[in-house]
């Protein structure tokens, strides 16, 4: 692999910037710098703040303070067309493409090809210009195909071309391989490598190690939307970044799980939802915690959704507490006792405008009655218990929900499932985007209602949090279950190898 | 650190306190200039005319608000329905007159129950465009039973008694429909404001996905409002009907607008989550006491729409406003707290 040695010439310099919105720093004095025709990596964990600070640097948001410097002048990326105009194209891990029109309409959208000043759209013109794009990419993707119609691989290439057709120098490539199978990752990094000996300088953000090794020239982690630092790729190894990832070591706030494991909760028997998942068995027992892992993409929440009477399962059954059960919609569920804490908690969980105690109290509000009305006292006593045993950090349950932290968000969610009394407790991502003292505090809560006897289903992408906190894995791969790993057996490398995609670990063996 | 100007949003933000000046004002300019025929006691007779049956559908029309809904097929479904209610009483020689009351309000909660089942069916369809549909449909089926007739010759009670009907109360003169309408006022407050299933159109408004996923029946309540809706428009049609003593299919055109701006005006937000039963009455009253004042002066329906429209258009805007003041000074509050730590 021949790297080319980057310029030293500075396209792209960005001090001190800072983004808030209500109730969280997303971004805190963060640090980037860019040179000409290299590949920097940016990573860093869930809610690090990689979205945000792209976001600021393609103008979508504005910062709160900080300066950004592009080739030597100070720019404020006032809207999207700013940065379009000064050469930052940004390809996103969900394709903001126009999926029923052609390839070269894809490419040339907002830069629509005509000759001359006429206002007619010339398409000879569009499309032989967009076949030159895509040969330079080395790509012979026809360009009246419909996008929609393209792989997602393929999709990116256009979406690179389209980059390309704007004259960008700065390209932004946000997990771009995570929906690619290892053939199309290597093609993805040949292009990307060609694109830097151009002089185009990428900003590459990945999860995979395997992405930022084959790739980077110089990597910058961010945490919790701090700047971590920054590191030539030669001086790092994945051990060291994983820590200044992470920023802990992992022993410290995984809290020791004493419940034992009891009888049967929950069972799910080959249950199938087509085009999602497909003979998905497993059984969650009281006192356990099971995860549920895999890649992003593998089917885990359309599973924990079809088992809770969000969608339905076209085939199998599940049986909860001893009894065959069919759920429409999650309140036939909750009633049933098998609460879902939901991936998305802002949209999924709670009532941003209202306060912590009408939150709180929602599901079991039925409870909060004298006579035939509602008790404001009752309210508030129920939720100010449930305040202060899950530790919400608040001025008082009258404060709305978005202003809280994402964790202390993710805690009311929590709490409100608990006021409705459920025995099985199914969590999709419970510590995705939140910070470090509310993810301990969850983990801890996770082993109290282990202990109480609940049995907890945890969807989770966080390898150290399966290892840490589960006693078996289910693990799921491109629809259905690959493994079922009981905790003596757990391993990092077993877990991934059971969740890859199977046409990458044909080619891997290979 | 409390800044004046901290302290008028708050004050505004109590939108009855504002309704309540904006109510004085208008009576006193309209007062000043038509002091004998724009009275008090006057005011209270024209209620019968300018608010009672808007305020019956400004009721309904506040329940589907409040779940970010809209229902433009209101005034439609009251025409419908007092045409069934004309139709099957026959001027006497029909059913019993008590019969096609029942027959119009389930005509009503029907309506408003394909109303709903559509929103709930085709969720990728706007309640506007779904009930922009079903309005001409409503009225087109007034049209086909009534063609240019009209029904009439209702009991006296009803066109008479409940009609042009004064309870002389404490020296003043009230109409009896109006009596009708305040009755429901307390109880419907009551039950919006202070029960368990009041408060889940509150939650569903302010949040579908998370009301389901929370364990509330989305779907009835949705369609339930549709239906207490379609109800209250029967109402208002029944009411309209007593007043005018005849139905013609025409009964009732650009009501709707009127008592989407009675609720919008009272507090509820077209994006749904927010509404007050106590703002409602208010605005009620204001746009009544605006609407007497208004025909007083220039004797035209015209200018009446006009000032209707301007006052929602302002009674739209000033809420964004506060809210987009509010949600900077949180913001600024939070940066200000964040610099400190």
């Amino acid at each position: 692999m021949s790297k080319s040695t980057p310029g030293q010439e500075l396209m792209l310099n960005i001090d001190g910037v800072s983004k808030i919105f209500p109730g969280i720093k997303a971004l805190d004095d963060v640090h980037f710098t860019l040179k000409k025709g290299e590949i920097h990596a940016l990573i860093g964990e869930n809610g690090a703040g990689k979205s945000t600070f792209i976001k600021v640097l393609t103008g979508v948001h504005q910062p709160d303070s900080g300066t950004l410097t592009l080739k030597g002048r100070s720019i404020v990326m006032s809207d999207p067309l700013v940065a379009q105009r000064h050469g930052i194209a940004a390809i996103y891990q969900h394709l903001a493409a126009y999926p029923h029109l052609s390839v070269a309409e894809n490419i040339f959208m907002c830069n629509e090809q005509r000759a001359g000043q006429s206002p007619v759209i010339s398409w000879k013109q569009t499309h032989r210009k967009a076949r030159e794009l895509l040969d330079s990419l080395g790509s012979t993707i026809s360009t009246s195909a419909i996008m929609g119609e393209l792989s997602v691989a393929q999709q990116q290439i256009v979406e690179i071309a389209k980059a390309l057709s704007q004259e960008a120098d700065i390209l932004i490539m946000d997990e771009p391989t995570a929906a690619l199978s290892k053939k199309e990752s290597e093609e993805l990094y040949a292009i990307a490598r060609r694109l830097r000996d151009k002089g185009t300088s990428i900003i590459l953000i990945s999860h995979r190690f395997e992405d930022v090794y084959s790739l980077a020239d110089r990597v910058t982690v961010l945490r919790d939307g701090r700047y971590i630092g920054t590191w030539d790729i030669q001086d790092t190894d994945e051990g060291m970044l994983v820590n200044h990832m992470v920023g802990r070591s992992i022993d410290q706030f995984f809290p020791q799980k004493t419940a034992p494991i009891g009888e049967e909760l929950l069972k799910v028997d080959s249950i199938s939802r087509l085009g999602h998942f497909k003979d998905v068995s497993f059984t969650l027992h009281a006192g356990e915690i099971l995860g549920l892992t895999g890649l992003v993409g593998a089917g885990r929440t359309e599973v924990v959704e079809a088992i809770c009477g969000v969608t339905k399962p076209d085939s199998g059954s599940v049986t909860l507490l001893g009894r065959d059960v069919h759920f429409n919609r999650p309140g036939q569920a909750l009633a049933e006792g098998l609460a879902l804490l939901p991936e998305d908690r802002q949209k999924q969980g709670l009532l941003l405008p209202w306060s912590i105690e009408d939150n709180i109290t929602l599901s079991n509000l039925k409870t909060c009655r004298s006579h035939r009305f509602i008790s404001r006292k009752t309210i508030q006593d129920k939720a100010e218990q449930t305040i202060k045993r899950l530790n919400i950090k608040a001025r008082s349950g009258k404060d709305t929900a978005d202003s809280l932290s994402g964790g202390n968000q993710q805690k009311v969610v929590l709490g409100k499932l608990l006021d409705a009394n459920a025995r099985v407790m199914v969590m999709d991502e419970p510590t995705k985007g939140v910070d470090v003292g509310s993810k301990a505090a969850i983990y801890q809560i996770m082993c109290e209602l282990a202990l109480q006897g609940f049995g907890i289903l945890m969807v989770s992408s966080e390898m150290p949090e399966v290892l840490a906190m589960c006693d078996r894995a289910v693990v799921m791969r491109q629809g259905r279950v690959s493994a079922i790993i009981d905790r003596a057996d757990f391993s990092p490398e077993g877990i991934l190898k059971a969740g890859m995609p199977l046409t990458k670990e044909a080619e891997v063996s290979a | 650190m409390v800044r004046f100007t901290d302290k008028i949003p708050a004050f505004f933000k109590r939108r009855e306190w504002l309704l309540f000046g904006l109510i004085v004002l208008t009576f006193l300019f309209f007062n000043v200039q038509e002091p004998n025929n724009y009275t008090l006691v006057k005011l209270l007779n024209q209620t019968r005319v300018y608010m009672v049956d808007v305020g019956f559908m400004a009721l309904g029309m506040l329940l589907v608000l409040i779940l970010g809904d809209i229902d433009i097929s209101v005034a439609a479904i009251a025409a419908l329905s007092a045409t069934v209610m004309g139709v099957t009483y026959k001027a006497g020689q029909g059913l019993p007159f008590g019969i096609s009351i029942v027959l119009m309000l389930v005509t009503g909660v029907l309506c408003g129950l394909v109303n709903g089942l559509l929103v709930i069916r085709f969720k990728e369809l706007f309640p506007m465009i779904i009930t922009l549909a079903t309005q001409t449909l409503y009225r087109g089926i007034a049209y086909i039973i009534l063609k240019d007739q009209s029904a009439g010759s209702f009991p006296t009670w009803f066109s008479k008694d409940l009609g042009y009907g004064l309870v002389n109360i404490f020296g003043l003169d009230v109409p009896v429909m109006l009596l009708c309408l305040l009755a429901v006022f307390p109880l419907y407050h009551l039950w919006l404001h202070h029960t368990v299933s009041g408060h889940r159109y509150f939650a569903t408004g302010t949040n579908l996905t998370a009301s389901r996923f929370s364990g509330i029946h989305t779907d009835k309540i949705k369609l339930s409002a549709f239906m207490l809706n379609g109800l209250f428009a029967a109402i208002a049609g029944f009411f309209l009907t007593s007043r005018t003593g005849s139905v013609k299919y025409t009964i009732g055109t650009g009501f709707e607008m009127q008592a989407i701006a009675v609720a919008v005006l009272g507090g509820a937000s077209t994006s749904g989550g927010k509404g007050s039963v106590v703002g409602l009455l208010l605005a009620l009253v204001l746009l009544t006491a605006l609407k007497n004042g208004l025909m007083l002066l220039y004797n035209d329906a015209f200018i009446l729409n006009l000032s209707v429209g301007l006052l929602l258009i302002l009674v739209v805007l000033i809420p964004n406003l506060l809210g987009m003041l509010n949600k900077y000074r949180t913001v600024r509050r939070q940066r200000l707290e964040l610099a400190k730590t």
